[in-house]
């Protein structure tokens, strides 16, 4: 297995195309909590969901590892990738529930208003978010998982949902502008929690 | 202004992260508040996106458990495995992860036609000298002669008694001599060179008897020959310089109430004896025929002529 450490994604892809099982085992150590975690923020923090997908997602790789465009870079290949199967997934909740959106969005309406007294409670504000991630377009939300909670850069998520880093860049403010007004009920604990994390005496 | 001109939303989410409000440059400032509203909006802002860095940073990943691994090797070894005996013999000959040169298939196909270049042409070309010199030994007339002699040694020509007595006949014609013996005889062995123009003093005739004695080994002693009853000499020499010998066998036999006392044509003894058995056989050897001259050819061949006549 260390002997493929070395290697990069792209040689490890064409290594899988030759039936080579360690150097997917090693892409798969590299890049599974990583997908986990994107399909569980995407799909409704559905963690048996986020594990079925991210298994989908390298089992299609197994079944079909030409279909890697080795030009591209292997991340963003794989991003978008798992991008798509959540639009899929999207679509699927929208034909089964009919306006799922709508149903979730109530439902978390209700949740919130239940917990608004307990709001300073710092896994609320994590749930809070969660919460209002779910809200969010799906575009603008894969955007901002992919920044804030991937760590991929501008360029990176340009790469992945092929279109511009402009493009990016707004969507980005502007999604921060509309979680900073869902999450304004917040913001008294957020200034001590960050006071205290950061060591910012003062925003 | 210039300032203004340059930032982006890039920029101002570096700013977000990095700077307070009141940390903000001139210009900073006023690039953050073409993006914000005031400066409330920018502290909620900055709030928020440091919640979520650090909410991002604390989270806990989510379990991954063994088990999908585990499924997803066992799905790469499955398609990794060649389907069937030969997918799994092509696979040993021609791996995927090696280069041209170090695959099994093409270094064992290589050298199975070095083999075959050693065994076929190396060795045929070390026994090339040989070859021409057996072929260069043998002439076609010899080889022709081999055969000759083959058909005659190996398989005995049997001569059907009405053809031969035609040909009898013939001779009856020319046996008018009152010379011969008017007596019964033996034949017990006569040479015969060319049977188609063969002399009547040519056949030996014995003294009349029952049955014609017969050799047992079919050989004809050369003073056997040489002691024919009635023959010239001249008929003789034919005989000792042919190579074939016409004998008779045991069952042969001549009714001597037909023989007529006053026959004196070999025609009229023909006719009762029965010639099916008159056997042709090479005299000589195989190992004697190698020395067979040409003359000795010409001499078989009249035989040869004598016998398809008489077939």
């Amino acid at each position: 297995m260390a002997k493929y450490s070395s290697h990069t994604d792209n040689e490890l892809m064409q290594l899988i195309v030759e039936r080579d099982s360690q150097a997917f085992s090693e892409l798969y150590d590299r890049y599974n909590r990583m997908l986990v975690n994107y399909f569980y923020k995407m799909l409704w923090q559905d963690e048996e969901k986020a594990q079925d997908f991210m298994q989908d997602l390298f089992a299609k790789i197994i079944e079909k590892p030409k279909s890697f465009d080795v030009k591209r870079n292997f991340k963003t290949w794989m991003f978008s990738v798992a991008n798509n199967m959540c639009k899929n997934e999207y679509r699927k909740q929208a034909v089964r529930k009919n306006t799922s959106y709508d149903l979730d969005e109530n439902y978390q309406i209700k949740d919130t208003a239940m917990n608004a007294m307990d709001s300073l409670q710092d896994t609320q504000f994590s749930e809070k978010l969660n919460q209002e991630l779910s809200k969010l377009d799906e575009k603008q939300k894969s955007t901002f998982v992919m920044r804030y909670f991937q760590d991929m850069s501008i360029k990176e998520i340009a790469e992945t949902l092929e279109c511009s880093e402009g493009t990016i860049k707004s969507r980005l403010f502007y999604t921060l502008k509309k979680l900073t007004v869902s999450l304004k009920e917040f913001a008294p604990q957020l200034v001590k929690m960050l006071l205290v994390l950061i060591g910012i005496n003062s925003l | 202004m210039k300032d203004k001109i340059t930032y982006s939303s890039q920029d101002i989410e570096d700013l977000l992260l990095n700077k307070s409000f009141e940390e903000l440059l001139t210009s900073e400032k006023e690039f953050a508040l073409t993006q914000v509203e005031n400066e409330t909006e920018y502290k909620e802002l900055r709030q928020t996106l440091l919640s979520v860095k650090q909410m991002a940073a604390e989270q806990e990943s989510v379990y991954v458990p063994n088990k999908i691994k585990e499924d997803l090797m066992q799905m790469m070894e499955a398609k990794k495995k060649p389907i069937g005996w030969f997918g799994s013999i092509a696979a040993f000959l021609f791996p995927t992860n090696t280069s041209l040169f170090k695959k099994p298939g093409l270094q064992l196909a290589t050298l199975g036609l070095l083999l075959l270049f050693v065994i076929n042409i190396g060795f045929d070309f070390v026994n090339m000298p040989n070859k021409e010199m057996a072929i260069n030994s043998n002439t076609k007339e010899e080889l022709k002669e081999y055969k000759k002699e083959d058909m005659l040694s190996e398989e005995p020509i049997e001569i059907e008694q009405k053809e031969l007595v035609n040909e009898n006949t013939k001779i009856n014609s020319e046996l008018k001599s009152p010379e011969l013996p008017q007596e019964n005889f033996d034949i017990e062995k006569k040479g015969v060179s060319n049977f188609d123009r063969a002399d009547a003093k040519e056949i030996a005739v014995a003294p009349a008897v029952e049955e014609i004695a017969i050799m047992d080994d079919n050989s004809v002693e050369e003073d056997q020959m040489m002691n024919p009853v009635i023959e010239t000499e001249g008929a003789f020499e034919k005989i000792t310089e042919m190579d074939e010998e016409v004998t008779v066998r045991k069952d042969v036999r001549i009714e001597p109430a037909k023989i007529n006392a006053n026959t004196t044509t070999l025609g009229d003894v023909n006719e009762v004896v029965s010639l099916n058995s008159v056997v042709v056989t090479n005299k000589k050897s195989k190992s004697t025929a190698m020395q067979l001259k040409s003359q000795s050819l010409s001499d078989n061949a009249e035989v040869i002529d004598l016998l398809f006549i008489a077939l």
